[in-house]
């Protein structure tokens, strides 16, 4: 049960998890549900499409921020960068692409933007074909429409 | 892939998703690469999602002006009227700023640098700009006071404006009181104001003081007329003043035109100001709270090679 100040999330595969209110409303999603209903202050709060692997991994990402934001002098920006760059590091590509859903849908603006920014490292720098590969997406052009493609110019820079 | 065969449909992503990501991408990649990749990527592009802010600054800065203004067309069309934010620097010509306006509706923060838009355009198509909330018009030569008081008085809601002189185009100037007049009877929601440069005398500046109420930071850094009694300056407990005497790189360096000091990290202080506009008001007190940061802006116009090699005095403080 959680007490005071806490809240309950649950994944949509039933695992729960107790945290402390600040780090839950990192997710604006949250915490508009929990100011217009106290309800969900009190139960439990279910986090539909998102599985409890990618909930810690969420909850693990907010306790940083949300602890941070107290206090300065122990997690300083250089600390929360170091965080961040280890944090998006150690994703593979299908927590990845789930993190950025579930940040999408929970609105956790701050992870969104660092998963955006890591994803387009991944596509800097790299040809079309290379980036089909690394996110393994099909290449859904006809020939006749890809030819038309390199037909047009592209931008001079 | 650890999971098996279990992928992931990066092109069934949702547009604004893919439009954030995009959005770290340089101009090239946007335009040249992502539409190639698949369908779902290019349609993305092509779409409003990525272009709700577009940031050409960099971009227009080295290009030829029809190109500028071939690009404007195509970004701000594909905005849909989305448009929040345009950077671009260097707008050759009135029909330009009007295509703009046009489709400004949901625009807030507007910076064109380096413009050749005069007055009567302005004045023109300045109701059409009704929610600009942040203005750069800084280098812009052709336009002066008229187009300020008339931007001044549709833009209801305007907290931040820069109009930062070269100091070398200002040369031939006599005075630009008028601007700083034209500022302080129409624009009383200012928050932030930028002047640099701007050729003001100490009355100018305090008729602002007076009108502009809400004032957090003042940058009159080489406006060297104005003399502020800091007696004066303490009635003001919410401003950060800055200048008009500062010093600067060239001072703090001497020039070396083979020091490493020119183009690219003329940008980085460039961008650094170009950064401040999103969500201003909420950053404001923290990012000056310690009035280091804007001590800290390199002058960006130092990166002018050519005009510094021309042997022109720098002007000095009196």
């Amino acid at each position: 049960m959680a007490s005071k100040g806490n809240l309950t999330l649950k994944s949509c595969n039933g695992k729960e998890f107790i945290v402390e209110e600040k780090v839950a409303v990192m997710s604006t999603t949250i915490k508009n549900m929990v100011d217009v209903d106290d309800s969900f202050a009190q139960g439990v709060i279910p986090i539909i499409g998102v599985d409890g692997k990618i909930l810690a991994k969420l909850i693990e990402y907010c306790k940083e921020h949300a602890e941070a934001d107290e206090d300065e002098e122990v997690k300083s920006e250089e600390y929360l960068k170091k965080f961040d760059e280890k944090f998006v590091d150690e994703l593979n590509l299908n927590d990845l692409y789930d993190l950025l859903k579930a940040s999408n849908y929970l609105e956790i603006t701050k992870l969104l933007n660092l998963l955006c920014q890591k994803v387009a490292s991944m596509i800097k720098g790299k040809k079309p074909e290379e980036i089909r590969r690394i996110f393994n997406i099909k290449n859904d052009f006809t020939p006749e429409e890809e030819e038309e493609i390199n037909r047009q110019n592209p931008w001079a820079f | 892939m650890e999971e098996g065969s279990d992928f992931r449909l990066w092109d069934e992503l949702i547009p604004d998703t893919l439009g954030l990501i995009f959005r770290n991408l340089s101009l090239l990649e946007i335009l040249n690469v992502v539409p190639r990749v698949c369908k779902s990527w290019r349609r993305a592009v092509m779409g409003s999602y990525c272009w709700q802010e577009i940031d050409i600054d960099e971009w227009s800065r080295h290009c030829r002006p029809e190109d500028i203004d071939r690009m404007l067309q195509l970004l701000v069309t594909r905005s849909c009227g989305s448009l929040r934010k345009l950077c671009v620097s260097g707008i050759s010509n009135d029909l330009s700023f009007a295509f703009i306006a046009n489709h400004a509706k949901s625009l807030q923060t507007l910076r064109l640098p380096r413009s050749e838009i005069s007055n009567s355009i302005v004045e023109q198509v300045a109701g059409m700009l009704s929610t600009v909330t942040f203005l750069d018009l800084s280098y812009c030569t052709k336009i002066g006071a008229q187009a300020l008081e008339a931007l001044g008085k549709h833009c209801k809601f305007l907290t931040g404006l820069c109009r930062i002189m070269h100091p070398l185009e200002v040369i031939d100037k006599l005075s630009q009181d008028d601007e700083a007049l034209a500022i302080a009877s129409t624009m009383p929601k200012l928050k932030h104001l930028e002047i640099a440069y701007l050729l003001v005398t100490t009355s100018s500046v305090i008729e602002i003081l007076t009108k502009c109420r809400q004032l957090q930071i003042l940058d009159v850094r080489g406006c060297w007329n104005v003399n502020l009694d800091e007696n004066f300056i303490k009635k003001f407990p919410g401003l950060k003043l800055v200048g008009p005497h500062f010093v600067d790189y060239y001072d703090m360096n001497g020039w070396d035109s083979s020091s490493d000091y020119s183009g690219s990290s003329g940008y980085l202080a460039w961008d650094f100001v170009a950064g401040m506009d999103d969500d201003y008001d909420e950053i404001s007190d923290v990012y000056w709270a310690d009035g280091q940061q804007i001590e800290d802006v390199e002058m960006w116009f130092y990166d002018d090679v050519q005009a510094m090699d021309a042997g022109y005095d720098w002007p000095q403080s009196p």
